[in-house]
């Protein structure tokens, strides 16, 4: 689209790429070209098609139409080892590595040096390890068992089997996830010295930080388009995030005053006899508390307690001014009170079940006389609900496992309306998913309120604790340390509660 | 495959990604159905209606037996005392015809034997949450030796007067269809509205696919996992009824060569139609499809021990095609 005119040094260019999946087309027409030497980053929500793009790139999915060249050379895709002999490395987030084999058989695994009958020459193996991390400028001890290493290493290890085959085009898929900021800044002197080697880098991230940081240029991708290609240093972080969702931003937290109105919620002197002790405060509808901590603070214990899914050793609860026990998530759906929690795959949705028995299965009674599902009426609330919630899936019966993270969200934020909830514990409900679905859980949450229902936030995002709460508590080491009005404190405040439990004139490092 | 001259390969896969989904959709009934022709090309009587009724005839007992496993198969557990527990409500019920008792005690006594199995099983692994493997391969040798020890490791031979009713069941017919066969349609309808039509069956499917998100859903996981092998053994009870009515009697062990067959049953059933989720009509098709085999063998004097080998080569072609489908998607 907007390639520079040197196209010798192109080592990579999609033409017209276009993939279908039943019902969707993930990606419609992309072009996209990365130059030798270039950090390109490709930003875009979930499900904008990013991920099938590098799926296509590196020929885990062969496209329905278009065409791949690599140095100037079409290249009919067959398969992924095709791709990495052709020069295409790719780091995707999770990190295929074996626990228990030390570094240097994992940088070499499956392609370790082999004498005449076979064998693995060791010594060998281990010098090549060392050299090769020598270029990267990497210091590991090549005999410690993978295990034993912390993430930001572990990431070292795959990027050094990656760049065992010396490739032209290297692919990281949302590298600095999981990785403290001094190993992001390790990662990216790392790039920039493989870019002055003339390896061209595809970038995918979040976080526009980080691309103004690294990136040359810059790829939105939405709804499966490429909307546009920028050079960085011509473009700013709104644009591109206006660019990602198609929409100004000065709506990203919708949050609308609302009167307080009646308790919904009030917990008193609760406690887990553990991590969480004497823990009191109360939720009124339309009211969002939120509360902060570290991890390790009991945050999460607290929100198992709410949803039932911890035992109380000590404390009372009152659910409207009546009090309440709860033995199981059964009873705290009963009384109204869903969780939607932090990891949705795991916790949130039966992957294998569809868009309609994922939303209706904690409300499920509803929709039951004599033991058997009315099923014309659930598939009419699904269908309503997936309207309501703007859930992008080709019908009620996909199978959620094939949406998008925030999509999948939305699913689980669904099902929790269907059990007509008054209380909601979202547990970090915007992790891992894009700033427009992100918005779209906002508005959810700002709708909940208006609907008269009260709102309970973990959150460790500090933006999102101060923009979208009314009131807001910080715990340390299982205690409220903290519970103000939201307008009255600030981000410096909270984390210095959450980092040392009291405020203090030294400075918080 | 064949790399077409367009630049990447598409096209060309995405019909072969069709066919796949075709096959794992359809792929068990087409196979299915072939073996019809075939057999019949050899051996032209074997398409007669008598004997298609016939293998219906042949198809219950282990069809009721694999409609069992499905339940717990559901519900993300295994079963493996389905055979013995199956051999001994035989027994149970031949023993007690064989004391004059009477039809509907023994189908009593048979019921009561499945439902003592299945709390115990479900006990076992729900509460005391021993795993399901083992909680079950016991549960097998409990059944066995009780099997033994009831029969004192003989047949049970039930007098001509008190068999009418059992001979019916085994061997007759009612309108013209074979009485085993309404009766497992019957016991299937029943089987198929509990796992697809009832908030059970939803629930049970739910903890089968994930059980910490069923239990956050408000699922009551652990008294599921207790309901489908109660609802498991109580259908396995029937089909050992069954095996009753098809020997007229009781035989020690009888029940042990079900096991195999009904996870053979549930597991080709699994394929067909919904990804990998084990349901009625697939268990009845595949428990079908087990007994037109066994029965073509017979047709052809193919010695027994080959479709040991054949049934292997079902039910991993099966499993096969349908893994496939879900690589591909």
């Amino acid at each position: 689209m907007h390639d520079p005119p040197s196209t010798e040094q192109r080592v990579l260019a999609m033409h017209n790429i276009s993939k279908d999946f039943p019902g969707v087309r993930a990606l419609d027409h992309v072009d996209f070209s990365l130059h030798g030497g270039e950090i390109h980053a490709l930003v875009g929500e979930n499900g904008a098609g990013k991920s099938t793009l590098i799926k296509v790139l590196t020929g885990i999915y062969a496209c329905d139409e278009g065409c791949i060249e690599l140095d100037g050379r079409e290249v009919h895709v067959r398969s992924t080892r095709q791709m990495q002999d052709l020069g295409v490395a790719c780091i995707y987030q999770e990190l295929n590595l074996i626990p228990h084999f030390d570094v240097a058989q994992n940088i070499f695994l499956g392609a370790e040096p082999r004498g005449k009958l076979g064998l693995v020459r060791w010594s060998e193996m281990y010098r090549e390890a060392e050299r090769l991390l020598g270029t990267l400028g990497v210091s590991l001890d090549l005999r410690v068992p993978v295990r034993k290493l912390g993430f930001g290493q572990r990431q070292m290890v795959i990027i050094a089997r990656a760049l065992l085959h010396n490739p032209t085009i290297f692919v990281l898929d949302e590298p600095t996830a999981m990785l403290t900021r001094a190993e992001i800044g390790y990662l990216f002197g790392l790039l920039e010295r493989l870019k002055e080697q003339g390896v061209g880098i595809l970038y995918i991230s979040h976080r526009m930080e980080e691309v103004f940081e690294i990136a040359d240029r810059v790829t939105v991708m939405r709804d499966g388009k490429n909307v546009a290609s920028l050079q960085v240093a011509e473009t700013n972080p709104d644009q591109v995030i206006s660019l990602m969702v198609g929409r100004q931003l000065d709506d990203m937290f919708p949050k609308t005053d609302l009167e307080i109105g009646p308790q919904l919620l009030a917990v008193g002197g609760m406690g887990d006899g553990a991590l969480v002790q004497d823990v009191s405060f109360e939720v009124r509808a339309g009211q969002v508390v939120g509360i902060y901590g570290v991890l390790g603070s009991g945050t999460a214990e607290l929100a198992g307690m709410l949803a039932g899914d911890r035992p109380l050793a000590a404390g009372k609860m009152l659910v409207r001014g009546e009090p309440t026990t709860f033995r199981s998530p059964h009873h705290a759906l009963r009384d109204g009170i869903a969780l939607i929690p932090k990891d949705r795959r795991d916790e949130g949705l039966v992957l294998s079940f569809t868009v309609r028995e994922n939303m209706t299965l904690a409300g499920l009674g509803r929709w039951v006389s004599a033991g058997l599902i009315r099923s014309r009426e659930e598939k009419a609330v699904t269908r309503d609900q997936i309207e309501a919630l703007n859930v992008r899936t080709y019908g009620a019966e996909q199978v959620v496992q094939e949406l998008s993270g925030g999509n999948q969200q939305k699913v689980v934020i669904a099902k929790a309306m269907l059990s007509q909830a008054q209380v909601y514990v979202f547990d970090e409900p915007t992790r891992g998913v894009d700033v427009g679905a992100k918005i779209e859980i906002y508005r959810l949450i700002s709708r909940l309120l208006q609907g008269g229902a009260g709102v309970i936030l973990f959150s460790s995002e500090l933006p999102e604790i101060l923009h979208i709460t009314d009131r807001v508590m910080v715990m340390f080491r299982g205690r409220m340390v903290l519970d103000k009005l939201t307008q009255q404190t600030d981000a410096d405040e909270l984390l210095m509660y959450a980092l040392k439990g009291e405020a203090s004139e030294t400075d918080v490092s | 495959m064949s790399a077409s001259t367009t630049a990447v390969s598409g096209p060309a896969l995405s019909r072969r990604q069709r066919l796949f989904i075709f096959l794992g959709n359809y792929g068990t009934l087409i196979g299915m159905l072939l073996v019809f022709p075939i057999i019949a090309m050899l051996e032209p009587r074997f398409l007669s209606t008598g004997n298609m009724l016939n293998i219906l005839r042949q198809a219950a007992t282990l069809t009721l037996v694999a409609l069992g496993l499905t339940f717990v198969l559901a519900a993300g557990v295994f079963d493996i005392s389905v055979g013995g527990t199956a051999g001994l409500c035989s027994i149970v019920a031949a023993l007690i015809l064989a004391r004059g008792y009477g039809f509907p005690l023994a189908v009593a006594g048979a019921l009561l034997t499945g439902l003592m199995v299945g709390i115990i099983n479900g006990f076992l692994v729900a509460r005391l949450h021993i795993n399901d493997f083992l909680a079950t391969v016991a549960m097998m040798f409990i059944t066995i030796g009780m099997d033994v020890l009831l029969s004192k490791g003989a047949n049970v031979h039930i007098d001509f007067e008190y068999a009418a009713e059992l001979r019916l069941l085994g061997k007759g017919d009612v309108l013209g269809m074979p009485a085993a066969t309404l009766l497992l349609i019957a016991v299937a309808l029943v089987c198929h509205v509990i796992l697809d039509r009832s908030s059970l069956g939803r629930r049970l499917y739910a903890i089968g696919g994930n059980p910490r998100a069923a239990h956050l859903s408000g699922v009551h996981v652990e008294r599921l996992r207790w309901a489908a092998f109660i609802l498991c053994a109580l259908v396995v009870a029937v089909g050992g009824f069954m095996l009753s009515a098809r020997l007229e009697g009781g035989k020690p062990r009888a029940g042990e060569a079900l096991l195999g067959d009904s996870i053979a049953a549930a597991s080709i059933g699994t394929t067909f139609l919904r990804r990998g989720r084990p349901h009625v009509l697939g268990t009845v098709l595949g428990g079908i499809f087990l007994a037109t085999l066994a029965n073509g063998f017979v047709f052809l004097n193919i010695p027994f021990y080959y479709q040991y080998i054949v049934r292997a080569f079902a039910i991993v072609g099966a499993v096969a095609f349908s893994g496939m489908r879900l690589q591909q998607r």
